[in-house]
């Protein structure tokens, strides 16, 4: 037991204490490690396995205990006889100096100890982590946060030592240069502040988590009183905008800010946002400021993001309000247009809600792989329920991978995790499910939708609107195409619809399976051609906008393009 | 000569066979009663499946549907099955439409005779077919081969007798009671 370095815990934790950049390799709870020699030692232990060292703890009466070895410490792992068979004994040699064994004359000229590691179950995938860990040598490099460190530290010095040259071109070579070594300062900063980032993340969720408390108390209220308690809220502060993104920037954040994603600024970014309209605050926002974009949900329409990205970061980008439109003094009602902007503000900074809101997101450091993937399910399941309703109740795996991970920030995960977590949904009651059509698309859905159900929702859609094509329906039910097309399949093998395959893939409502079917209906749906929805639909521009213009277009009353949250309520 | 369309004839996805089940089998139904009623009206008996693309029955083009060749093939296929047609040779080019057994027409033929009073006595052919006395009878202009066929069933049935006349090489028909 004393060959052995003692095992530091972390604190109220019962995990083992890793070094920065150690990293967990391999996991193994029904082990046992031992050395012979004069002195037997065998112990029942959990090993791991990590990249520096080779640990293993004990569990007695609620109190963990352990110990190490450091892999530098490791000198060879003996070859068992066959390769093939299942490993359950590992057997390797150390630099350790075994000051008790006896010295053999048939073993080793040294007397390094021989360290045994027996386990119940065969782990051919210990030894190989183990050979690869002994190969890589991660402790023998030295991370880059020291060597930043040092940089800092030597240039600090540097600084504090060098007496002040400031005249002639050495002068101006000196200024260049320190300028040049204070950039790399805060960038290699800004680069290892990660975690106080992180931290700073989390307050702006919850701040924004506020903020969706109050839009939905807001909403409430629209309902009863309009014009004043729009202006109310306008004022609250729609500005959690893309901090950066407006900004003169260097660093990391100008670049992503603008765009569409999470763009984790922190450059020294002077951010000077002008919202469109009158009355909005301009805040000079100089520091780390944190930038989030917009998610587009079926990945359209690039359009809307020039009017949000107005917001930015004062501090930790909470940015002032942007309106888009007017926020003129209420007085009369023409000045306030059909479609309230606080509603269409709203509706934006809904989804944008829904890409913030991960504080802690679940990784595989330290937890085995059937929990890590119960704990993923989990997390998606509560990120996926808050918008599964606005997508009608589906949503494609495609869709909530890459809203998923954009929500994250860091630590992504890959597609085939996401699956298997999504499998694990049924089986831990969270209330969806994944589902595979025929054609082979993953969707993640509601426990209680199932296809009958989707069916009749269509046949209404087609009922209202007349003969539709997947495109049309993409359109009107703000659903991506492929989702939009096995619905109409799904509605068709319910014998809901049938289908005109002549030219494009048309749905009519299935006329051949009704007794006494009202032709007319249908009659005067084709007589009045369907007047360029999907030219109106197309172009990058917002969806009130779109609305507009598509309502102006249709010349049948019957054809009423409602909102896209309407459509749904008519179902 | 407008032949009533049904309603569903004007509707596209009816030129479409279906790939459900349940709606494709009322879809061919559907198809193979417009065709035995077109042919009825039209009084056609035949159909040339290479002229059948563009005939009015199969191709409506004032919704620019047609039913495809394949398409075709299936809805006489099911025609078949249903006994209402049958291919005239193994080319499978021509095929027979019939709208009617000849057992049906066989009744209506003894129907008509004995309502007018034809019992024991002889009739041509011809008067029968194309005879003033039944211009306004089902069976008038009906293909010789069917009428023939449907005299043959009544001969079965031992309600009349055909015989050949020698002298002007007609064919003539007792009925029987």
């Amino acid at each position: 037991m004393s060959f052995f370095e003692k095992l530091h815990f972390q604190t109220n934790k019962n995990l083992p204490q890793l070094f920065s950049t150690e990293l967990q390799l391999h996991h193994c709870s029904d082990a046992s490690i031992g050395y012979t020699g004069k002195q037997k030692y065998e112990k029942k232990a959990t090993l791991i396995l990590t990249s520096h060292r080779l640990l293993w703890t004990t569990l007695k009466k609620k109190k963990v205990s352990g110990e190490y070895i450091p892999l530098s410490k490791v000198n060879e792992i003996q070859d068992s006889k066959s390769r093939k068979s299942k490993i359950k004994k590992i057997v390797f040699t150390t630099f350790i100096k075994n000051t008790k064994a006896k010295k053999k004359k048939s073993s080793k000229k040294t007397d390094d100890l021989v360290v045994t590691l027996s386990f119940k179950s065969p782990q051919n995938e210990f030894l190989e982590k183990f050979h690869k860990a002994l190969k890589e040598k991660v402790w023998a490099s030295k991370p880059k946060k020291e060597t930043m460190g040092l940089l800092g530290t030597t240039t600090r010095s540097h600084n504090t030592n060098k007496p002040s040259l400031t005249i002639g071109i050495s002068g101006l070579l000196a200024r260049e240069e320190k300028k040049k070594i204070q950039t790399t300062n805060t960038l290699s900063q800004a680069f290892t502040d990660l975690d106080s980032l992180m931290q700073s993340a989390k307050e702006m969720v919850q701040i924004s988590e506020k903020f969706a408390l109050r839009y939905k108390r807001a909403k409430e209220e629209e309902e009863k009183e309009k014009l004043w308690k729009e202006q109310q809220k306008k004022n609250l502060g729609m500005g959690i905008g893309s901090g950066i993104g407006s900004g003169i920037g260097s660093g990391i954040g100008s670049g992503i800010g603008s765009g569409i994603g999470s763009g984790i600024g922190s450059g020294i970014g002077s951010g000077i946002g002008i919202g469109s309209g009158i009355g909005i605050g301009s805040g000079i926002g100089i520091g780390s400021g944190m930038g989030i974009g917009i998610p587009r949900s079926s990945g359209i329409s690039s359009g809307r993001n020039t009017r949000m990205s107005s917001g930015f970061g004062s501090g930790i980008g909470v940015g002032m309000p942007t309106t888009n439109q007017r926020t003129q003094i209420p007085t009369s009602s023409k000045n306030v247009p059909n479609q309230t902007p606080s509603t269409s503000d709203l509706l934006e900074f809904d989804e944008i809600l829904f890409s913030v809101g991960i504080k802690n997101p679940v990784t595989k450091k330290g937890v085995s792989s059937n929990q890590y993937y119960k704990k993923l399910a989990k997390e998606i399941a509560t990120f996926v329920a808050k918008f599964i309703e606005k997508m009608g109740g589906m949503i494609t795996v495609i869709d909530t991978y890459c809203l998923f991970n954009r929500a994250r920030g860091t630590e992504l995960i890959s597609p085939e995790d996401l699956v298997k977590a999504c499998k694990q949904f049924q089986k831990l009651g969270l209330g969806l499910k994944l589902h595979k059509f025929d054609s082979g698309v993953l969707v993640i859905r509601n426990d209680f939708e199932d296809d009958s159900t989707i069916a009749k929702k269509i046949l209404k859609l087609i009922q209202t609107h007349g003969p539709i094509t997947p495109f049309e329906t993409a359109m009107m039910l703000k659903i991506p195409i492929n989702l939009a097309k096995e619905y109409l399949l799904t509605s068709e093998r319910e014998k809901y619809l049938c289908r005109d395959d002549s030219l494009d893939l048309v749905f009519y409502e299935n006329f051949f399976l009704i007794e006494n079917y009202d032709y007319e209906k249908l009659e005067n749906f084709l007589k009045n051609p369907k007047l360029s929805i999907e030219k109106s639909n197309i172009q990058m521009s917002s969806p009130k906008s779109n609305k507009k213009q598509v309502t102006k277009k249709t010349n049948n009353s019957k054809k009423k393009i409602s909102k896209k949250n309407d459509d749904w309520e008519l179902l | 000569m407008s032949f009533a369309w049904p309603r569903y004839y004007n509707l596209p996805p009816f030129f479409t066979i279906q790939p459900v089940m349940q709606t494709q089998k009322k879809q061919l139904q559907l198809w193979c009663d417009l065709v035995l009623s077109y042919t009825r009206a039209k009084n056609i008996h035949m159909i040339d499946l290479t002229e059948a693309e563009d005939s009015e029955l199969f191709n409506n083009k004032n919704i620019e549907r047609k039913l495809s060749r394949q398409s075709i093939v299936i809805v006489l296929e099911y025609l078949i099955q249903r006994g209402n047609a049958k291919w005239v040779d193994k080319t499978k080019e021509k095929i027979q439409i019939v709208w009617r057994k000849p057992l049906e027409w066989a009744n209506i033929i003894y129907k008509w005779a004995t309502e007018n009073g034809f019992i024991n006595q002889i009739c041509t052919v011809y008067e029968l077919r194309e005879g003033d006395m039944t211009q306004n009878e089902e069976f008038f202009g009906l293909d010789i081969q069917v009428f023939m066929q449907a005299l043959s069933k009544l001969e079965q049935k031992g309600k009349a007798k055909v015989f050949q006349s020698e002298s002007t090489n007609e064919s003539g028909v007792k009925f029987f009671a």
